[in-house]
């Protein structure tokens, strides 16, 4: 592709050639003028929050008047008997996640992209998106009444083939798979939405071509169909990536128990415990940064190895 | 510019037989997804002592329509509404304008600046300082107790225009030269040729947006004082909540919670319809938006 | 091409134009609901006469906003009616600021944090950092001068209430308690289900701790509901905020923080004690009846409200729960089951014999401070006081009359507004009064029956020595990270028995060693200082 010429600079060292090029291209830099100003309004301004982290907050002095804890907040995070269970199923169950769940919108929208027949496609598309909607504290509700050891059908049926019924949401064999499971049902349906619109900007054409040489079914999808979405692909690929230590909070929160601790504490739930709820702020937000820290490395790694492989990256 | 119809396939007996695995793998996908919505429908219109006699039903017992009536006796359900409906329509209309103005600039491969602002999107998209310095912020300009406080700091999401600007970026950039050629502005080319051709990226960038203002509350939370100011989320997860919320607080001083104060399970069921219905209209009118073959052709011209 | 675009640009201004109105619309609607209160107040005010209380004429009206999680969030007209009535009584007005329950705390946070204080503030939970840290900081007013005139507040609160409110360890007390009447509650048992494997419980409600084990047994193992099938459970149990704990404590001796009879701290709390075993017993039975399977084997994972809902369903036949409740579990399970009866064990004794036990040591149930913007803090506890006088607990009790009630005869009846009488009755009680639990609409047989129980459950309650403190030992990570993990973690595992009781000595010690003991002896020295 012929790189596209902006009005560009010719002489780069020279402010008066800088201030050419920025008039010439005013258009783009007048666009944009308002979304920098709302970031830097509603996300900069409030930035300095994030000292909490580094101080002993207390909610009567403020954040300017606390005084400074520097590195203690995570010091002690490092130093904590849990750190390491904590961290282990923070990035396990999102790597579960990832690896079961990612592929699962794509393969949906292949599929539904190869429905021809409207009605059909419409309305499973919008059955899919319906768990979405559903919020956790429902779910959950059903996911207990369906995995109870006393009144579940699953267990139900174990009965039947004269099994032991099992509680699943109490054993830390199972609860992972349950999380991931459930996770997976919720999310893939609207997940599919920006697949289905990037294969939209796919050309015809293409497809067009390959029927008349003679490309099967799965061919067209493999040749066509999965390149087209790559870019999308890996662009969400990159910013899931900054999640990596990431997890619903909601979602485990209602389902585990004492008994589960040590397979489902995750971060957002130890701090929940250790730092929310005892008043802990700063801690709490300590934990935060931590994940939010190691998400922007890995996304920034991420971002090296796409470019590398030519998908080219966020930035 | 030619834009053409897309060939009509004629289905081979191998294709027919893929059909069938496709419609088949679908369905079975679907009819998971359905079930919890049919056991909230049903359990919604049920009595209370119909779920009670089976919480898993996906057909309805005893036909009972006192939990919705009681969702919409309250007084602020009529407000709640409102508020959230505008908020959803003002909000996604601003934002969705926003990102479009702010992800082209950003499509630009070799636009001076674009790396420091790209760094500044996703430095805020990790990290944010929290809801203290947040309310501070809103309350300094005046947006106390106003619904532009449940708009304004939304409108910007990192994540819609990375997405919108990854979409731009792959729009064959003849088209935009052969406009500049014919000597139209940036703005002209954005929305004459860049926008029509991105509908499918604004509908979903568009229903991302309208689904989160929809289902917005926690802002609500902290920077609503009135209630008549609530929003449809805030109000029923009241409803859902509270009782919970109660349970907690009471330390296991059981007595002191009047037992009226627990939705039935039926209740919390209407008011998550009472919720979702509306949000559910939406897609399908978006819908003709994905549509394809807008693009093919368009190079050829 | 042109066409379609203006038709777009004209759709668009359409709505926006439309969405304008309607906000510019609703913006000056708002002004007029903003506030909770009425404004019909102000009018009644000025021809009022006042119910035989002695008020000064040049007394103005005292406006001051209360902040509280009352639920639900709207105001019944009962409750206006109330409110109305106490501004009328005591010449004041109140603007209520009613943030959503649910996240109350977040809202107390930012409240204390924005430092625009509004003048009463509802506490719901005295041991949280923000709320010690306010009391600190001198957001809150101590109030000992203002309590000298509050005779009705003096005599109708526990007195250990008031030492729970010592809340900077000198004399000065930072709050009114919300008093809520010290009981030791039992279990509702399934009557019919006793019928049918023939036990009765004694008049009093007072079982033994086999006769405990007896229903329990039978409610599991012999078809209780007679319907043939192997479904049902004896004991029903719940999970809320990781708190996984035994069953069975209080018959164990684990009432809280009393006198030691023996060991190196004067005062215990048996769950800590290395000397006793009180607490690895209650642990044991608790585990003896898991592995049983006489407890409700979801019980790790179930919340309170589901766990009340599985007993309505006739899943589980005892479920630990206020005797006052009965009437509503009756409401929601004769429908489905016309042969429910209920009845109410009161307690499990003892091995001296006795039923004795406590749930909480503060004697309320949050408490209500007053910030530095109250201009007359001396109002506002007049306020609370007429609500514990005769007449103004009548109102908090059952609600003005004529509105939620009418006098016939000699007896309240409930009209229908009863119901909706909420606010009210959150803000004070008297510590005497077990009838404010027995609502007035409670059906006339069992009205006493609930009363008895109630009052036995009053009787055998012990408070226990710590009100409510928390020892600096508490804010100390590692304990805080000990107990929210490995304490409640290896107590679950101990109960469904991956762990043997024997593995609590280990994490006892472990418990000592993270701030256990520090906070012991900060308990101690705080108890000892109280009791003197």
């Amino acid at each position: 592709m012929t790189s596209m010429k902006i009005r560009s600079l010719q002489n780069p060292n020279s402010k008066k050639s800088l201030l050419e090029y920025i008039f010439r291209n005013k258009w783009l830099y007048i666009m944009l003028i308002p979304g920098i100003t709302l970031l830097i309004i509603f996300k900069y301004i409030p930035m300095y929050g994030i000292t909490i982290a580094f101080k002993d907050f207390n909610v009567v002095k403020g954040i300017w008047q606390s005084p400074w804890i520097g590195l203690e907040n995570f010091k002690y995070l490092f130093r904590s008997r849990d750190f390491f269970i904590v961290l282990k199923n923070s990035i396990l169950i999102s790597l579960y996640r990832l690896l079961w769940g990612f592929p699962v919108p794509i393969i949906l929208a292949l599929l539904l992209n190869e429905v021809r027949h409207i009605y059909y496609k419409k309305a499973i598309q919008t059955i899919l998106y319906l768990p979405h909607f559903i919020s956790w504290v429902v779910i959950v509700g059903i996911v207990y009444n369906f995995l109870s050891p006393s009144t579940g059908i699953v267990n139900h049926i174990i009965k039947m083939f004269s099994g032991q019924p099992i509680a699943f949401l109490q054993k830390e064999e199972y609860f992972r798979s349950i999380i991931v499971i459930t996770d997976i049902w919720k999310e893939s349906g609207w997940g599919t939405i920006i697949y289905l619109a990037a294969i939209t900007g796919i050309d015809q054409d293409l497809y067009e071509a390959a029927i008349i040489d003679g490309a099967s079914r799965w061919q067209r999808v493999r040749y066509i169909t999965l390149p087209g979405i790559m870019s999308t692909v890996v662009v969400l690929l990159i910013l899931r990536a900054g999640s990596i230590l990431k997890n619903g909070f909601e979602q485990i929160f209602l389902m585990y128990s004492p008994l589960v601790y040590d397979v489902a504490d995750v971060f957002e739930t130890y701090s929940y415990r250790v730092g929310l709820q005892e008043g802990r702020f700063s801690y709490a937000t300590a934990v935060g940064m931590f994940q939010s820290v190691v998400g922007l490395i890995l996304i920034w790694i991420t971002n090296v190895f796409a470019k590398k492989y030519g998908e080219g990256g966020l930035w | 510019m030619v834009i053409k119809q897309s060939v009509k396939r004629h289905p081979s007996n191998s294709s027919l037989l893929s059909d069938i695995l496709i419609y088949t793998i679908l369905a079975l996908i679907a009819s998971c997804m359905l079930y919890p919505f049919l056991n909230v429908i049903a359990v919604s219109i049920s009595d209370y002592s119909s779920y009670l006699e089976n919480p898993t039903r996906i057909l309805p017992g005893k036909i009972n329509l006192g939990a919705f009536k009681y969702v919409f006796s309250s007084s602020l359900i009529l407000s709640s509404y409102r508020n959230t409906i505008i908020i959803t329509i003002l909000g996604t209309l601003i934002s969705v304008i926003v990102t479009i103005l702010t992800a082209y600039p950003l499509s630009k491969k070799s636009l001076k600046g674009k790396s420091i602002i790209m760094n500044l999107l996703i430095f805020s998209m990790m990290f944010s300082g929290g809801i203290i310095p947040d309310f501070y912020l809103i309350r300094s300009l005046g947006l106390l107790d106003t619904l532009w406080a449940l708009i304004l700091p939304s409108v910007i999401s990192s994540y819609n225009i990375i997405l919108m600007k990854n979409f731009f970026t792959s729009i064959p950039e003849s088209l935009e030269e052969a406009a500049r050629i014919d000597g139209a502005s940036d703005i002209y080319i954005l929305w004459k040729i860049i926008v029509p051709l991105s509908t499918p990226i604004i509908a979903t960038i568009s229903l991302f947006v309208c689904v989160g203002y929809w289902n917005s509350y926690f802002s609500a939370v902290l920077y609503i004082r009135d209630q008549r100011k609530w929003t449809l989320q805030l109000l029923l997860r009241e409803i859902i909540l509270s009782a919970n919320t109660q349970l907690l607080n009471a330390g296991g001083n059981f007595a002191e919670l009047s037992s009226n104060n627990n939705p039935l399970q039926t209740v919390k069921y209407a008011s998550l319809i009472v919720v979702i219905l509306p949000i559910l209209c939406v897609y399908p009118f978006l819908q003709k938006y994905f549509v394809k073959g807008i693009m093919m052709g368009a190079v050829k011209g | 091409m042109i066409n379609m675009n203006v038709k777009k640009i004209l759709s668009v201004l359409l709505i926006v134009t439309f969405v304008i109105t309607f906000f510019a619309g609703c913006g000056s609607g708002n002004n007029k609901a903003s506030q909770q209160s009425n404004d019909n107040s102000s009018a009644s005010k000025s021809n009022e006469k006042s119910n035989g209380e002695d008020k000064t004429a040049a007394e103005e009206v005292y406006t001051f906003k209360m902040f509280a999680n009352f639920t639900p969030a709207e105001q019944s007209e009962a409750d206006k009616a109330f409110f109305e009535l106490v501004e009328r009584e005591n010449n004041v007005k109140i603007d209520l600021e009613i943030p959503p329950s649910t996240n109350y705390a977040e809202r107390l946070q930012i409240m204390i944090a924005g430092g625009d204080y509004p003048e009463v503030v509802l506490i719901t939970n005295s041991s949280d950092k923000v709320v010690l840290d306010a009391v600190k900081s001198g957001v809150f007013l101590p109030l000992n001068e203002y309590l000298e005139n509050a005779p009705n507040l003096k005599q109708y609160t526990y007195d250990i209430s008031w030492e729970s409110l010592k809340l900077t360890g000198d004399e000065n007390i930072y709050g009114i308690p919300r008093t809520s009447i010290a009981r030791a509650d039992g279990y509702i048992v399934r009557k019919d289900w006793l019928d049918k494997v023939g036990i009765t419980i004694p008049e009093d409600g007072a079982v033994t701790k086999e006769e405990f084990v007896q229903i329990v047994r039978a409610f599991t193992k012999e078809d209780p509901d007679g319907n043939g099938k192997d479904d049902t459970y004896g004991l029903a149990a719940s999970t809320d905020s990781g708190d996984m704990g035994p069953l069975l404590a209080w018959p164990f001796g684990i009432i809280g923080w009393q006198k030691a009879d023996n060991g190196p701290y004067e005062y215990m709390n048996l769950q800590y004690s290395r000397e006793h075993d009180n607490y690895k017993k209650a642990l044991e039975f608790t585990q003896t009846l898991w592995k049983e399977g006489l407890i409700d084997p979801d019980w790790p994972v179930t919340k309170r409200d589901v766990s009340m809902e599985r007993f309505k369903q006739g899943i589980t036949g005892v479920i630990s729960e206020f005797a006052g409740w009965i009437p509503q579990y009756l409401d929601d399970m004769l429908p489905i089951n016309p042969n429910v009866e209920l009845t109410y064990i009161t307690g499990v004794k003892n091995d001296d014999g006795i039923v004795e036990g406590g749930s909480f040591s503060t004697g309320f149930w949050g408490f209500w401070a007053i910030t530095t913007s109250a201009k007359k803090p001396e109002r506002i506890i007049q306020v609370f006081d007429w609500l514990l006088s005769d007449d103004g607990w009548n109102a908090a009790n059952y609600g003005p009359e004529g509105v939620t009630y009418t006098v016939e005869g000699d007896k309240k009846v409930a009209t229908d507004l009863y119901q909706d009488f909420k606010w009210g009755r959150a803000i004070v009680r008297r510590n005497n009064d077990p009838g404010f639990f027995v609502p007035l609409n409670t059906p006339s047989d069992l009205q006493p029956k609930l009363e008895k129980w109630i009052g036995i459950c009053i009787d055998q309650f012990v408070f226990s020595l710590d009100r409510g403190y928390r020892p600096a030992a508490a804010d100390n990570p590692e304990f805080i990270d000990y107990s929210q993990k490995t304490y409640a973690q290896t107590i679950s595992k101990i109960i469904v028995g991956e762990l043997p009781v024997s593995a609590y000595d280990e994490l006892l010690e472990g418990w000592y060693e993270n701030g256990g003991e520090e906070y012991v002896q900060q308990m101690n020295e705080y108890i000892k200082s109280m009791e003197e």
